[in-house]
């Protein structure tokens, strides 16, 4: 979300020469963050002015997003032995799912086994439809660009988004079910101040990014629930001046070119938490 | 209730065991009930108008037997009620739409009425089974049920309630009044039958439909990419249904009843007429029974036939929709059988190989499902009128990444073909009880493998469900 999204040198000049130190793991996810948090920046003995924490839609509270399969590694890199508060979590069912699928994916985690075992057809297609000369890179291009969400209509915008497929949840700060209390009870402890910052995903024709009634409920009360632990929200979801332009074609990702532009945008939202 | 639920896991060895416990009346109160349980377990109220449809049509049919002079009077109540009920949930809002566009195009304003009932799932398929039975009744081909338990379990056996087979009462009934018996080589060939139901819908089906989502979901597709989300949509709906019906049958069987089979490898079809003949057969047989032949069928000489046969496919494209699309491709259907039976009578089709025949059925049965799965008219037209010629090489490269990825989860349908067939059967004259219980054994190892670590990560409804 934010490997092009933040030049750390320009950023910190625009906040004042500041010092800004970018902590970007792709693919990370709330456990990744919480690990990051507590046995890093934490247990560093740093006092940084403030830590941001850059996250899209209902990630903050689905502790089993990019937590498991291939990335069960990059969590582990950032884990002790023991964590009591990560057996906590990922002990429990996750949002809308079944206590047999919990218990189930508990013994092996087999949604994240189908995501590799999907990957692999999907190689294999690429690299049969590429043996006569074509490059891999190009094809994956190719398919990007013509399923950007500019060239899709109705439910097809909702499906690429990934709208429809995630759990349409309400906000649960259950300390239980999800790392957001920890990471911010850490904080506090450790007298940090946390920014949470909601990212835009790749917008439709009209700039503005589809969003359901459900997640809007969910980040207003993520957004209140936030402020009555004296931390930081940033919503730039809707943000007008984020334009499609600035992103690589299809996805969410800001692309390489538009890098000192969406450091400039979020400096101009950070500015006003830094004395 | 959904077939691949863990509700459902749950909900079948539970009856299953009961069942095998209970004598045969008990075994019939206690397939109504879990008929009842499967049907209403998501919406409750899906139940009123089942009920309405079982004492109606019960009612009605008795009455026809009692009062036997005035049976019409009695026929034609029944299917107003069923037709009603259709019209209600499913068409209301259609027509409504209609009227509007009818009135705005005439500078009218449109009507200020809201419509939007929510169609239960299976309404047409019931409804269609219980007008099945009254004009079998009716012309005298069963005799109407006297005991309302056995007829409210033909129309709400669970395994075939909410996408059929459309079954038809001279072949339910007597299977809900005769003892059933408990046969273990039945058994493992019905959960085969079962796992193979559930691999085609979860493995083949549910992984190729987010491609062809994608595909009709550009405002601008060129001409490569839309016939990849032809031949995936043709994958997914075949994958979808027959895996529907396979789990049906397969449940049926572990309850010792015999539903009828729905599909014959539909894409081996060499001929329009053929394929209907290997395509959603318990529909085909019924248009053919309760819409064709009353019409007059092949009778009063080609023109009326050809009338006959275009308003019967006309009909059987609305069954499946309230939107235009779907009587587009009902009489897209229609006019090819048509125009076979012109090629037949010329004697050209004489000419072609099967092979040849085969593809080129399946192809105009491709350019069907684009009518089908595309709602939007002028999408439709924009789609079946892009030229090959105007496709860019990064085009076709996608088209032929998608076509690939969508063959390889389709592989398994194509080994499954190639097993069954009849020309491998001459060859290799081995059936499933010849594999014996080690062989049988591995097929399903291969086929619950194969679910577990291929299945799709997203799961949708059937297709069926929406019909």
């Amino acid at each position: 979300m934010v490997d092009n999204g933040i030049d750390p040198e320009l950023l910190g000049k625009l906040l004042g020469n500041r010092s800004v130190e970018l902590m970007w793991y792709g693919g990370a996810a709330s456990a990744s963050w919480y690990f990051r948090l507590k046995n890093y920046i934490i247990a560093s003995g740093i006092q940084p002015e403030l830590v941001c924490i850059f996250f899209r839609d209902w990630m903050l509270t689905d502790p089993h997003f990019r937590a498991e399969g291939s990335y069960r590694s990059q969590v582990e890199a950032a884990m002790h032995e023991t964590e009591p508060v990560y057996e906590r979590v990922m002990g429990r069912k996750r949002n809308g799912e079944s206590e047999f699928q919990a218990w189930i994916d508990r013994i092996y985690p087999l949604d994240a086994r189908r995501h590799v075992e999907h990957e692999k057809i999907d190689q294999v297609a690429a690299r049969m439809v590429t043996s006569f000369g074509l490059r891999v890179t190009d094809l994956r291009h190719w398919v990007r660009d013509m399923f950007a969400l500019a060239k899709l209509t109705g439910g097809g915008i909702e499906e690429a988004a990934g709208v429809s497929k995630e759990p349409e949840v309400e906000f649960d700060p259950d300390p239980a079910r999800s790392f957001l209390p920890h990471m911010v009870r850490e904080a506090a402890d450790a007298r940090i101040r946390l920014c949470f910052v909601r990212v835009k995903r790749y917008p439709g024709p009209d700039g503005g990014v589809p969003q359901s009634e459900q997640l809007r409920k969910y980040i207003a009360a993520l957004n209140t629930w936030i402020a009555s632990h004296d931390c930081y929200f940033v919503d730039d979801a809707e943000n007008p001046e984020r334009t499609a332009d600035m992103y690589s074609p299809g996805n969410d990702h800001i692309g390489p070119w538009a890098k000192k532009r969406s450091t400039e945008l979020y400096a101009a939202e950070l500015r006003r938490f830094l004395p | 209730m959904k077939f691949h639920s863990l509700d459902y896991l749950v909900f079948l060895p539970v009856v299953l065991v009961l069942y095998w416990a209970l004598s045969r009346r008990a075994q019939n109160v206690l397939l109504v009930g879990a008929g009842y349980v499967f049907y209403g377990w998501e919406h409750p109220w899906f139940l009123l108008p089942l009920w309405a449809s079982t004492l109606v049509d019960y009612s009605c049919a008795l009455a026809m037997e009692r009062f036997p002079q005035r049976r019409r009077i009695f026929l034609v109540a029944t299917i107003l009620f069923s037709i009603s009920l259709l019209g209600t949930f499913k068409y209301a809002g259609f027509i409504l739409d209609n009227i509007n566009a009818v009135l705005t195009s005439a500078g009218r304003s449109p009507l200020d009425v809201v419509f939007g009932l929510f169609l239960p799932a299976g309404l047409s398929f019931y409804t269609f089974q219980s007008i099945g039975y009254v004009v079998d009744v009716y012309v005298g081909r069963v005799r109407a049920e006297r005991n309302l338990l056995d007829y409210a379990l033909y129309v709400s056996f669970f395994p075939q309630l909410v996408a059929g087979p459309i079954e038809r009462a001279g072949h339910m009934l007597p299977q809900y009044h005769r003892q059933r018996v408990f046969d273990p080589v039945d058994w493992r060939g019905a959960l085969a039958l079962m796992l193979w139901g559930f691999f085609k819908k979860l493995v083949i089906a549910d992984n190729t439909g987010p491609i062809v989502n994608k595909i009709f979901a550009l405002t601008d597709p060129s001409f490569p990419v839309i016939w990849a989300g032809a031949l995936g949509f043709a994958v997914q709906i075949y994958a979808d249904f027959s895996g529907y019906t396979d789990i049906a049958r397969g449940t049926a069987r572990l309850l010792g009843i015999e539903l009828m089979r729905n599909f014959n490898h539909p894409y081996l079809a060499t001929s329009p007429a053929d394929f209907w003949r290997r395509w959603h057969i318990s529909l085909s047989n019924w248009l053919r029974d309760f819409i064709y032949i009353p019409l007059g069928g092949n009778r009063g000489g080609p023109w009326r036939a050809s009338w006959h046969l275009i308003a019967t496919f006309a009909f059987s494209g609305l069954w499946h929709g309230a939107s235009w699309n779907y009587v587009l491709w009902g009489l897209y259907w229609g006019f090819l059988i048509l125009f076979q039976r012109f090629l037949g009578w010329l004697g050209v089709t004489r000419w072609f190989p099967s092979i040849i025949k085969v593809t080129i059925t399946f192809a105009v049965t491709c350019i069907g499902w684009v009518m089908f799965r595309e709602r939007d008219l002028h999408k439709l037209l924009h789609d079946l009128t892009r030229s090959p010629g105007a496709a860019s090489l990064a085009q076709w490269s996608v088209a032929t990444y998608l076509v690939t990825v969508i063959a390889i989860y389709a592989a398994p349908l194509v080994i499954h073909l190639g097993a069954t067939s009849a020309f491998v059967r001459r060859c290799l004259p081995i059936t499933w009880p010849d594999l014996g219980l080690i062989g049988q054994a591995l097929v399903a190892a291969v086929l619950l493998f194969g679910i577990v670590l291929a299945r799709s990560v997203t799961t949708s409804d059937f297709i069926y469900f929406q019909f």
